[in-house]
């Protein structure tokens, strides 16, 4: 390799950062195939990425820096091994083995590539590890998240979740949980465990459970394009309304959010500044999903948000369709969430009277006592009503729930607005 | 971000007071198998020999760095985070 000249080390540098960035989770996932083994393979992309920040900047960028990192991580790891060999015998053998899959394995790395993303989300999403593990290893090997992020963006110290992370790679280890995708018979119910974690990983970018941010762009785009690479291997129905889902969500983020950062309700948003080729790739998306007629959890709520994009106005929306929806939606999948949306779609469609009956039946219950959208929902049907009294109690019990910065301040400004 | 690693092992001096702190992590290497427990090298027999400042790139790349210190064979590397500036 000759050095480029027109970089400088410090262009070089910057290169590997880049790199790193935007490759380091691809070149862990080969990796962790190649060698079949989650720490050496991390210890074999650390020791890459050291060798990149020592020759980058004398040598130049390599053509294929992905190629380089794999290629250069695998000797790394032959190293490693024969090192340890010397008091192990036993990895002799698989040094060797290694050495010797290096040459015929290079040229289908590039096609394996992707593939190799969707094992590891397989792997991570392993029903043999903890809800929880599945979605922190997730975000850190697949989605590239550090462990303090996820730990802020799960509200855990980062101790916490380390260890479970620490865990969870053990219990992979232990277990011998194979790195593949899994067999068709497998797959659907593997497939559960992975749609839960990609749409965690989604809302967790649309809407933070926690902090100031009101969205972190990235991780939802991390998970659509989770989304999309899934489905190209597996066209079934409920990754198709996941992936619509989440694209007709995602259209409608710009609207989201005032210039000055402050929410803004479906019903206010200006519709002219939602994402039309968004709108049309979920609503196709739906559609197929539909025709299939095996309609799931995903789909059903792909179908709901499809209404609401297709419609002008939050007044001329088919509220009586959206009713139907979530209607099928709380027979096939009851949840006290899902009632409470569908109370507020009522109360669009019969007036705020009627939602306010079922949003009042179900905090009887004590179901959704803590969860802060129900007061807010009521403090909002209260406030049309006309009880204001009402209102202001359900806002301000709404404010005391509330995690995130930008949801407070706009519960603030409503309690704020209420006449005297 | 950078991590103080406080490296332990077995010395003459026993009775060190393990010290709290909530971002606290102990890491320990046994016959080849990695533990990372919350909280303080808890460790009555085992002293302060060593400290080192790593920088990883979070928190779990910081336990894989500590774990290939030859004293977790044997002793305990506590690992902190350190604020930085700004």
């Amino acid at each position: 390799m000759k050095p480029h000249p027109g970089h400088s080390a410090g262009q070089a540098r910057e290169a590997v950062e880049t790199v790193y960035r935007a490759e380091s989770r691809r070149v862990l996932a080969t990796l962790i195939r190649l060698l079949g083994d989650f720490d050496l393979a991390e210890e074999a992309l650390h020791e890459a990425f050291a060798a990149a920040v020592e020759q980058w900047p004398r040598d130049g960028v390599p053509a294929k820096p992905r190629a380089w990192l794999v290629s250069t991580g695998r000797f790394k790891a032959v190293d490693t091994l024969r090192r340890r060999a010397r008091f192990d015998a036993s990895l002799v053998k698989i040094a060797e083995d290694l050495e010797l899959s290096a040459g015929d394995a290079a040229g289908r790395e590039r096609l394996d590539l992707e593939d190799d993303r969707l094992r590891l989300i397989f792997t991570c999403c392993h029903p043999a590890l903890a809800p929880e593990a599945q979605a922190a290893l997730t975000l850190r090997e697949v989605c590239g998240l550090t462990t303090e992020e996820i730990a802020r963006a799960f509200l855990t110290g980062a101790p916490t979740l380390a260890q479970r992370i620490v865990r969870a790679k053990r219990k992979i280890r232990d277990a011998r949980i194979p790195y593949r995708v899994p067999s068709k018979e497998d797959l659907p119910a593997r497939l559960d465990s992975v749609l839960r974690v990609v749409y965690l990983v989604f809302a967790e970018g649309y809407a933070p459970s926690a902090g100031p941010s009101l969205v972190r762009a990235d991780l939802s785009a991390e998970a659509i394009r989770l989304g999309r690479l899934l489905l190209e291997l597996l066209p079934e129905p409920e990754v198709m309304g996941l992936l619509a889902l989440m694209v007709l969500h995602e259209s409608r983020r710009a609207a989201r959010m005032s210039p000055s950062g402050e929410l803004v309700l479906l019903d206010d948003q200006d519709r002219s500044r939602w994402n039309r080729d968004q709108i049309a790739e979920g609503v196709a998306l739906v559609e197929r999903a539909l025709a299939s007629r095996r309609v799931g959890p995903y789909t059903i709520q792909a179908a709901i948000a499809a209404v609401h994009a297709e419609a002008p106005s939050a007044s001329a929306t088919d509220w009586s369709r959206i009713v139907t929806f979530y209607d099928v939606l709380q027979a096939a999948y009851p949840s006290p969430v899902v009632e409470l949306n569908r109370a507020a779609a009522v109360a669009m469609r019969d007036g705020p009277a009627a939602g306010l009956a079922l949003i009042d039946a179900l905090l009887a219950r004590g179901d959704l006592g803590d969860y802060h959208l129900a007061h807010a929902a009521r403090a909002d049907l209260c406030r049309r009503l006309g009880r204001t009294a009402d209102a202001r109690a359900s806002y301000a019990r709404a404010l005391e729930l509330v995690g995130q910065e930008p949801e407070r301040r706009f519960l603030q400004k409503r309690l704020d607005e209420l006449p005297d | 971000m950078k991590y103080v690693c406080l490296i332990y092992n077995k010395e003459e001096d026993p009775g060190r007071a393990a010290a709290p702190g909530r971002d606290v992590l102990t890491v320990r290497m046994r016959n080849g198998r990695l533990s990372a427990v919350e909280g303080p090298a808890a460790d009555p027999e085992v002293r302060l020999c060593g400290v080192v400042l790593i920088q990883a790139r979070d928190l779990n790349d910081a336990i894989r760095a500590a774990s290939r210190m030859p004293e977790a064979q044997s002793g305990s590397i506590e690992i902190r985070p350190v604020e930085e500036p700004g």
